[in-house]
């Protein structure tokens, strides 16, 4: 009953006429930053950080969760359109969509991928909202060494996830723990690490780092001689086409089906509550199975509205798979909800299965904006659905010009100190080296944002056991996440065969 | 993201880089004392353990890049300057930009560096006539800079060092 009210508290949060606003803001922006190449709608969401702030919580939380639904949709736009996926997870939506665009198809695509992401972001929403308290309340059980083996396992499949590179995965998350333990002792009062700036006492600010390895980082990586100039790819292939042509149509909901959908929705969610595993895969995932149970599977690769519903209905229920494990256990599924992750925290919020339980009121209203932003794809589509192929032609010196300005007013802002500036730029530019060279900026992160919990779960184990080390098998919720472990190495490292999709986007 | 085929001293670099870094962190994690303290871990015991896990890490990836460049057959090329000088470029502006911003003010500092970085990118290079590229610039840095200030200061009233008010 409890969490009945709290859902239909968060629906009537998100109508009250600001926070809706923000909503809208939110949704078109993060479909803004994910149509033009070189942006993501993480990007979005680490700019605006900064204006949290002078947010309430809630419509933060509201503004952030349209962005993710809307980021997660963008990519599909340039995917079909000019065949450069918006996102990674629209990398499917590309291979088939396109094909679709060069047959003179591409408003059909567009129209299968608003509908598919809208019927997947809408159901990722609803499980969210019933499944998320469930597993709240089984994470209250998981004690101490748990929590330790928890985020051990949650870092594990991170790295795993990135098993073309392991060591290079292994690397950036020893990285982003190492990044993480710099400034004041997390269990006593000890300055370690400084490397003798007094500055660093206060350790790496979490915005500085969201703002350095997402906006800088991209900023110096598109500044390269060779980077894709969106204005020569989009301008041969503009099409004429009328506003009309956007709106939603039964007959392509029928030609997918309501099964199809729902099964590409639980695909997406579940896939999206594993950490690391993000969109990519659940869209790939998704894709996969559409095309085995096919009735028409000479279509894929040839340009498939199936294939393109089925990664778009998954990429875009991930969203609320992948807050499940961010909300109930602090751990967050993929990098959009890693940010999200901070965006909590720089609001006074620890996720975990305490605030699920005392406050879970302020986050209804973000399920309930994953669900409202969701409904609301088919009609972005309608609005803006004429003005996507010219969005793509931005010059982007000026693109990235603004985006170098917000990115490091934002940081000065964070705590209106230049030294977090500064901080933000040493990361951009270490990101930025990094990213060339294939270690992923993920697990960086994910280290980073774990290691406090990690390290404060592992030294609390250690002293309740008097550094007695077998604590961590003799604690069946330990040893569960241990064994799990193992049973994730096993099948993600040797048992699996399949091919990694190549992403050719940011 | 696409793995790209960067070259061997590139590679090497990073490696190099990291290596430093963690040696560096290392010897701060001893300064700190002892990692056991009355029998459990003190607060150099992580540091301690992440900086061995990452030097096991980085021998591990030198090995694995040769193994790799062996197998495949790729000579190790040099490092590539035309890649970088570019990102140079950017991150030496940003830097610039970071050191003058509470000097010189917002306005000052983000009108030249959005100036800088314009020119950087090549904004308005297909326009032959000098003159109207460096008027079209000018008035596109200023009009980045005042919605910047837009942006911050009048959407959500953050206060920034200003030498003047723009509205």
């Amino acid at each position: 009953m409890d969490q009945l009210l709290g859902v239909i508290h968060g629906f009537s949060t998100v109508l009250v006429p600001n926070n809706f606003l923000f909503m809208i803001i939110g949704l078109l922006t993060g479909v803004l930053f994910a149509a033009v190449p070189g942006l993501t709608g993480t990007l979005a969401i680490a700019l605006l950080l900064p204006i949290t702030f002078s947010l309430d919580v809630e419509t933060s939380l509201i503004m952030v969760a349209s962005i993710f639904m809307g980021g997660q949709y963008g990519g599909s736009i340039t995917a079909i359109t000019v065949n450069i996926p918006g996102a990674p997870s629209a990398v499917m939506t590309a291979y088939e969509g396109n094909k679709l665009m060069r047959k003179g198809k591409g408003v059909l695509a567009l129209r299968h991928a608003a509908m598919s992401s809208s019927i997947g972001g809408v159901l990722g929403a609803l499980m969210l909202m019933a499944f998320a308290p469930a597993v709240a309340v089984g994470a209250l059980y998981v004690q101490t060494p748990g929590k330790f083996a928890l985020i051990l396992f949650a870092l594990f499949v991170v790295i795993a996830s990135h098993k073309h590179d392991l060591f290079k995965g292994i690397i950036a998350t020893i990285l982003g723990l190492m990044v993480a333990t710099i400034g004041i002792d997390v269990a006593s009062p000890v300055a370690r690490q400084t490397f003798g700036f007094p500055f660093l006492i206060e350790g790496v600010n979490l915005m500085a780092m969201l703002i350095g390895a997402f906006a800088v980082s991209e900023m110096l990586l598109q500044s390269e001689p060779s980077a894709n100039d969106p204005q020569t790819t989009a301008s041969e292939k503009q099409q004429k086409v009328r506003r009309r042509d956007f709106f939603p149509r039964l007959e392509n909901f029928w030609e997918i089906g309501p099964f199809n959908y729902l099964k590409f929705a639980v695909l997406g969610y579940f896939v999206g509550v594993l950490p690391g595993a993000g969109g990519s895969s659940a869209a790939f995932v998704s894709y996969a199975e559409a095309k085995r149970a096919s009735k028409k599977p000479e279509e894929y690769g040839n340009g498939s509205v199936e294939g393109v519903a089925a990664a778009e209905g998954a990429n875009n229920a991930m969203c609320g798979g992948s807050l499940v494990p961010m909300l109930t256990f602090g751990i967050p599924g993929d990098t959009t909800s890693a940010v999200i992750l901070g965006v909590l925290i720089i609001n006074g919020l620890q996720p975990g299965p305490q605030m699920m339980s005392t406050q879970f009121d302020l986050v209804t209203p973000m399920m309930a904006a994953l669900l409202f932003s969701a409904i609301l794809i088919p009609v972005v589509l309608i609005l803006i659905g004429p003005y996507y192929l010219k969005l793509v032609s931005i010059s982007k010196a000026l693109l990235y010009a603004t985006i170098a300005v917000v990115a490091m007013v934002g940081a000065y802002v964070s705590t209106f100190s230049t030294f977090q500036m500064g901080t933000a730029l040493v990361i951009g530019v270490g990101a930025y080296l990094m990213s060339k060279n294939g270690y992923p900026i993920v697990s960086f992160l994910l280290g980073f944002i774990l290691g406090p919990d990690l390290e404060v779960n592992l030294r609390r184990s250690l002293t309740i056991s008097d550094g007695d080390p077998l604590i961590f098998v003799t604690s069946p919720d330990s040893l569960f996440f241990l064994l799990m472990i193992f049973v994730f190495g096993y099948f993600l490292l040797f048992k699996s065969s399949e091919p990694e999709p190549e992403v050719d986007a940011k | 993201m696409k793995q790209r085929n960067t070259s061997f001293p590139e590679q090497l670099v990073i490696l190099a880089a990291l290596a430093a870094f963690t040696g560096f962190y290392l010897k701060n994690a001893l300064d700190l004392g002892s990692w056991i303290k009355y029998g459990i871990p003190s607060a150099s015991f992580l540091p301690i353990v992440l900086s061995v896990l990452m030097l096991f890490g980085l021998v591990a990836e030198f090995f694995n890049e040769v193994r790799r460049r062996r197998g495949t057959g790729n000579h190790f090329s040099s490092f590539r300057f035309s890649t970088y000088y570019k990102p140079i470029g950017a991150a030496l502006l940003t830097t610039g930009y970071v050191y003058a911003f509470a000097r010189l003010g917002f306005e000052i500092s983000t009108l030249l560096y959005v100036l800088t970085l314009l020119s950087l990118f090549g904004f308005s290079a297909s326009t032959e006539n000098l003159g109207r590229r460096v008027m079209l610039t000018g008035a596109t840095a200023l009009a980045i800079t005042m919605f910047v200030y837009a942006f911050f200061v009048l959407g959500f009233g953050v206060q920034l060092p200003t030498r003047w008010v723009l509205f």
